[in-house]
């Protein structure tokens, strides 16, 4: 950060925990959220587990936050006034696209089509791995995973029928992730 | 020689929440291990900070005293040949170390064996911590624990120095990849590079000058200082949140304040919506004149303040209340009332409809219970219709923090709607209690939905092959019964739980869970009662009777539990299962006959127990049930003579039957209050939990 032009001591840099997880990919680690003066400007996570598998090598993954971080240097409040460069802005590149898919994610996404996509994928992901196509049936997980997070959006998954897909796409994680290494390792 | 020893794990930030647990848990574990090690020491001071768990022991010995052991070794008549020692005895006094001479013979209940004899050295302190510090690390009990390097060492967060210093002594270990040194950090960025610790008695001090107060009650002695300050500053008052402040304390090592204000128009917003915003996550404290919140925050920091700061806490809420505030303004666009129909976009249980099906059903339950509790029917079905309404809005489905406010955001929105407000309550209420401490719901209608909406998740979940499993339950049920659980009690309501069950089950066309869900109910209910300090077997013995009357099964429970004090208690209950086990199996109906009692004891018992039937009836419908137990006592006495005097299975089946009718009549009575026969006595040592289910 002090090579970003942040004056760390001039600022209130706290790590606040907050383990990471991500139910569906059976991933899961110990870590913080840094704070720069009460904002989270990154999350630091030491991975334990990846696909329902202890690691033994331990990555620390360093998530997200770049906006933030030039927001902040740039001193603005909103992420669309963020300089890309040479004057241009965030918005003057990404505002139609964040738009546009917050209207599909939030509006326009068709539920009955994804139920339908999710219950395809997950069927796909079993056929795949039963040849040992692994590569493709994990990109079949990280598709389910993906439905998974659009319906989330659109709040056509209750707070309590999430934990049943969470699990659904958990186990397609583990299972690929196992027969990975039993062929790999 | 004694000194003082300190010990400091300086770690990567600890989680908040774990800090006070563990320096205890700590300090109590290094204590009891130098105690069994038999060593000396005074008193204990604690530190603890995000970045360092430390311990100062005064008065610490060096050395445990030596002590003389003597070792056994082999039988005699092997290791000693003509008063010599044999080759086996001469190993065996090597093998242990023990020096030539050192060994004797001794008579033992098995024989004679030889004996060695020799003195044990006492460990030094850094024997000691050697052989002992990592195992103390590794049982301080942290909710969770993880690996970052390939030690195979476990800690709630990595371990990054140890210092280990014996007076103005180094002691040298190895913790993992970690080697005990005399160096210490300060605050993260305030200080600059390692501190060197010279003796013990520095540590304290050097630590203060960099930026660090040790003493976590001394950091939340500072932060209600300075809380109280900018209450009194702002001409109000900081409500000092026990959780928030001792969990704020355990952030910071240097604690400071800035003060930030936000604009008046927030406070628009309902109160629970800015609290949120405030404490959720940034942990800021909210601040409050005559109940209604000010436009300011205070925020503890972790360096020196300065305006910067200041500005940028307050840009990061503010953004957090316009999130808010857009919800509220977009949410206000769509009559709450109006609102019912969205509920169908909404699944509830993948396979089970949307959340207004869930109300659909939900009506049934209540149409039913209309005439078996007594509550306002009319206004329950209203609230029914408004209960859920609030999980369509923004605020609720997108709003993350505020998700939480399920209910609260409801009744907000239902008031600002005109909509009754007792109505409202009851939308803010149906959730409660929301864990096993929460606060309970004022109207009895709320109670209603609350339970009914508690089973048919539970059902729901049986039906799923969800149920509960050991630490595994996704769809949160214990909770709900408990929850159901404390609304029974609390209302006193008598609800025919079978029965409703049983719509339940024509309604999902499946009656299968049934069973289970039952025997969930009583296992939550042993659980909550023994919360509450009654054992599971005491529990057992009341639901037989009141199943659908939790508060009266709880009361009895209690009063049972007073009884158990008592000399005859035992007595009384061996009796009930001895008559228990007669009649086990057997259909016995009808009252005896008493022109076929041939003893006078059989005589006696029946007439007392008459007595004693109608006075155990009046004393129930009163709810004196220490007199139902008192009068039950007094039968214990008639119920012995009978089983000294008179042969229950006596050859003449007509004697017999009446026999067994009279010990039925009697079962009958006790059951009344509870089946005492499946209490566990002290010394029985069959698993009844087994036997029973």
């Amino acid at each position: 950060m002090r090579y970003l032009g942040i004056d760390i001591d001039k600022h209130d840099i706290r790590f606040v925990q907050d383990d990471w997880e991500s139910p569906t990919l059976g991933a899961w680690g110990l870590g913080w959220e840094v704070w720069l003066d009460g904002l989270e400007i990154t999350q630091f996570t030491y991975f334990q587990q990846v696909g329902g598998i202890e690691l033994d090598l331990i990555p620390c993954e360093l998530t997200y936050g770049l906006e933030r971080i030039t927001m902040f240097i740039d001193n603005v409040k909103s992420v669309f006034d963020m300089e890309i460069g040479a004057g241009i802005k965030w918005k003057d590149l990404n505002r139609d696209i964040e738009y546009q898919w917050c209207v599909y994610n939030f509006n326009e996404s068709n539920g009955d089509m994804l139920f339908r996509l999710f219950q395809d994928y997950e069927k796909e992901f079993y056929r795949l791995l039963e040849k040992d196509l692994i590569y493709p049936a994990y990109d079949f997980v990280v598709k389910s995973s993906h439905i998974f997070n659009l319906l989330d959006a659109r709040g056509l998954i209750s707070q309590k029928e999430r934990g049943g897909y969470i699990l659904r796409i958990r186990k397609m994680a583990k299972k690929v992730a196992t027969r990975w290494l039993e062929i790999y390792s | 020689m004694v000194r003082d020893l300190l010990i400091e794990i300086g770690t990567e930030e600890i989680p908040a929440v774990e800090i006070d647990e563990a320096i205890e848990s700590f300090c109590e574990l290094f204590k009891v291990s130098l105690k069994n090690n038999g060593f000396d020491f005074g008193e204990i001071k604690k530190f603890s900070t995000p970045r360092r768990l430390s311990l100062i022991i005064y008065n610490l010995e060096e050395k445990q005293k030596d002590k003389e052991v003597e070792i056994k070794g082999p039988p005699a008549s092997s290791a000693i040949k003509d008063g010599k020692l044999t080759e086996q005895g001469e190993k065996f006094l090597k093998s242990k170390g023990i020096s030539k001479g050192d060994y004797f013979v001794r008579k033992t209940d098995k024989g004679e064996f030889l004996f060695g004899r020799k003195i044990e050295k006492g460990l030094t302190i850094d024997e000691f911590l050697i052989a002992n510090l990592k195992k103390i690390l590794s049982s301080i009990g942290f909710k969770k624990l993880m690996r970052w390097d390939d030690s195979g060492i476990l800690f709630s967060r990595p371990i990054r120095w140890i210092i280990c210093l014996y007076g103005d002594r180094l002691i040298n270990l190895e913790i993992g990849k970690i080697i005990s040194s005399n160096k210490t950090y300060g605050h993260r960025f305030l200080s600059k590079g390692a501190i060197v610790i010279k003796n013990v008695d520095e540590y304290e001090k050097k630590l203060r000058e960099n930026f660090v107060i040790p003493s976590k009650e001394e950091r939340r002695e500072i932060i209600i200082k300075l809380l109280n300050e900018a209450g009194e500053k702002l001409g109000g008052r900081i409500v000092l949140k026990e959780d928030l402040i001792e969990e704020v304390k355990n952030l910071v090592e240097y604690p400071q304040m800035v003060i930030g204000e936000i604009k008046e128009e927030f406070l628009s917003l309902p109160k629970e919506v800015i609290e949120t915003a405030m404490e959720s996550h940034q942990r800021y404290f909210p601040v409050e004149r005559d109940g209604k919140l000010l436009p300011f925050f205070v925020s503890i920091i972790n360096t020196i303040p300065n305006d910067e700061i200041k500005k940028n806490n307050e840009n990061v809420l503010i953004a957090r209340l316009e999130d808010a505030k857009f919800y509220y303004q977009e949410d206000r666009k769509i009559r709450f009332e109006n609102r019912y129909n969205m509920l169908d976009d909404i699944t509830y249980q993948e396979g089970f409809g949307s959340i207004k099906d869930k109300i659909e059903r939900m009506k049934k339950l209540i149409d039913f219970l209309k005439v078996k509790i007594n509550f306002d029917f009319e206004k329950t079905l209203k609230a029914l219709n408004l209960c859920k309404l609030d999980l369509t809005t923004l605020m609720i489905r997108d709003g993350k923090e505020f998700t939480g406010l399920e209910g609260i955001i409801g009744y907000y929105y239902a008031v600002e709607n005109g909509i009754d407000k007792d109505l409202a309550e009851i939308i803010r209420e149906h959730y409660l209690p929301r864990s096993f401490d929460d606060e309970l719901p004022e109207r009895i209608e709320s109670a209603i939905i609350g339970i009914i909406d508690r089973l048919d998740i539970i059902y729901i979940g049986f039906l799923k092959g969800l149920k509960p499993t050991g630490s595994k339950d996704p769809l949160g049920l214990k909770n709900s019964a408990n929850g159901i659980i404390s609304l029974l009690l609390h209302f006193k309501i008598k609800l025919p739980i079978e029965e409703l069950l049983e719509i339940l089950g024509n309604i999902f066309k499946n009656t299968e869970p049934i069973e289970d869900i039952k025997f969930f109910f009583n296992e939550r209910m042993e659980r909550y009662f023994e919360r509450l300090g009654i054992p599971y077997d005491i529990t057992d013995a009341v639901l037989k009777t009141d199943a659908n009357e939790v508060y009266k099964a709880l009361r009895k429970a209690k009063e049972l539990m007073k009884f158990k004090e008592k000399k005859e208690y035992e007595k009384l209950i061996i009796s009930q299962k001895r008559v228990s086990n007669i009649l086990r199996g057997l259909e016995v109906k009808g009252e005896p006959d008493e022109g076929l009692f041939c003893e006078e004891e059989e005589k006696r018992l029946f007439e007392e127990s008459k007595r004693v039937e109608k006075d155990v009836v009046r004393y129930l419908e009163k709810e004196e049930y220490d007199s139902v137990l008192k009068t039950l006592l007094n039968l214990q006495v008639f119920i012995d003579q009978f089983f000294d005097k008179v042969l229950v299975m006596h050859k003449d089946e007509r004697l017999k039957i009446n026999r067994l009718r009279l010990l039925n009549f009697i079962r009958e009575i006790f059951l009344k209050y509870a089946d005492f026969s499946l209490i566990v006595l002290e010394g029985e040592k069959d698993d009844k939990r087994n036997n029973n289910k």
